[in-house]
């Protein structure tokens, strides 16, 4: 018997079926072994965007990936096994914020991300416009959900790693852009020697 | 009629249905402000997609940690932690009765952690089971730092 999990859709128990359901040990371990070379880079991106240090983002990396592991060994079929990763990987960030281990985690420590412990691993470095972003105004939900769509989940993907409705990821989305299209626009003019402060000055002159 | 800056971003994203999808490639074929609102889209993309460059690499544990893991799991102690674990969750919301119900003798933990996460997914909903599952994982990866107790 297969069951689909009622708020989880791309989660299917074979449980009920013991044994009979659970994939072999080796399948398992391809399967595994063939999602961490696809994915893991994108995992250990997200979890550092969440505000984790390398360790502990390597750490979630490793216990998600033995969670699928357990759950796989478990006869759970994984409908987007991507998502569900993701998906550990944040309520383990999350899980850590709460316990107070290690470093602040959380989205608002985005913007004071710690620099790289070691110079080759400079290019790691969270781009300016990234870490500028708490400061133009997005939401943690809205960062989240530009967070994901950069990793290339799709809107269904991203709703089921933040528990949200698909609807409310592509208005969620649609509000960032504008957030982002009023930054790109005042750094451009910015970039034009053109600022707020100067054209106020204009403005209140005319 | 002009799409919408939200219809121009699901349709960037491919997530435009395809009847949406057709309609406004069919727009901007004769719209240039559509078109240049689209590449405006994009542009704002890839500066949100402008990230630092982690790849698989970067894991310094890799593949090799969670290969580790699996195969400590199977020899060591970590099975036998996961089934108390699981079994305290069970009694803890069913009382421990239950647990004999959901646990036949010599099941495997993987089995067991199946049976227990559908338990707890009927009567707690998903998020409470998620979270008890959650508990009993705590620190059991056989090569990750502790993360509670």
């Amino acid at each position: 018997m297969a069951i689909y999990l009622i708020s989880q859709p791309d989660i299917k128990i074979d449980a009920m079926e013991g044994n009979a359901g659970t994939p072999p040990t080796a399948a398992v371990e391809l399967e595994i072994a063939a999602l961490f070379e696809q994915e893991a880079g994108g995992i250990l991106r997200y979890a550092r965007g969440l505000g984790m240090d390398y360790g502990a983002a390597d750490d979630a990396l490793q216990e998600a990936f033995f969670r699928l592991f357990l759950c796989r060994s478990a006869g759970q079929q994984i409908r987007s096994p991507k998502a569900w990763l993701f998906r550990v990987v944040r309520n383990y960030a999350f899980d850590q914020s709460r316990a107070g281990f290690r470093n602040n985690v959380g989205l608002e420590s985005l913007a004071n991300l710690p620099g790289p412990a070691h110079p080759a691993e400079c290019h790691l470095r969270v781009s300016d416009f990234m870490q500028g972003l708490p400061q133009i105004g997005l939401s943690a939900r809205e960062m989240e959900c530009v967070r994901l769509r950069t990793e290339d989940l799709s809107y269904e993907e991203i709703a089921g790693v933040l528990g949200l409705h698909i609807g409310t990821v592509g208005a969620l989305l649609n509000r960032a852009h504008s957030k982002v299209r009023k930054a790109m626009a005042v750094r451009h003019r910015q970039s034009q020697g053109f600022t707020p402060a100067l054209a106020e000055e204009k403005r209140y002159a005319s | 009629m002009h799409p919408s800056i939200a219809a121009l971003i699901a349709f960037s994203d491919g997530e435009a249905n395809a009847k949406q999808s057709r309609r406004i490639a069919t727009h901007l074929s004769r719209c240039e402000n559509c078109s240049d609102r689209l590449l405006l889209v994009r542009s704002e993309k890839d500066e949100l997609s402008a990230g630092p460059a982690i790849t698989v690499r970067h894991s310094r544990k890799g593949l090799d940690g969670v290969l580790a893991a699996m195969s400590n799991w199977r020899k060591g102690s970590a099975a036998s932690e996961l089934r108390v674990r699981l079994r305290e969750q069970i009694e803890m919301y069913f009382g421990s009765q239950a647990v004999m119900v959901v646990e036949r003798p010599g099941m495997p933990a993987e089995e067991l952690l199946g049976r227990t996460s559908e338990l707890l997914e009927v009567f707690l909903g998903p998020a409470g089971a998620e979270s008890a599952i959650d508990d009993a994982f705590g620190g059991l990866h056989p090569g990750a730092s502790e993360v509670r107790r």
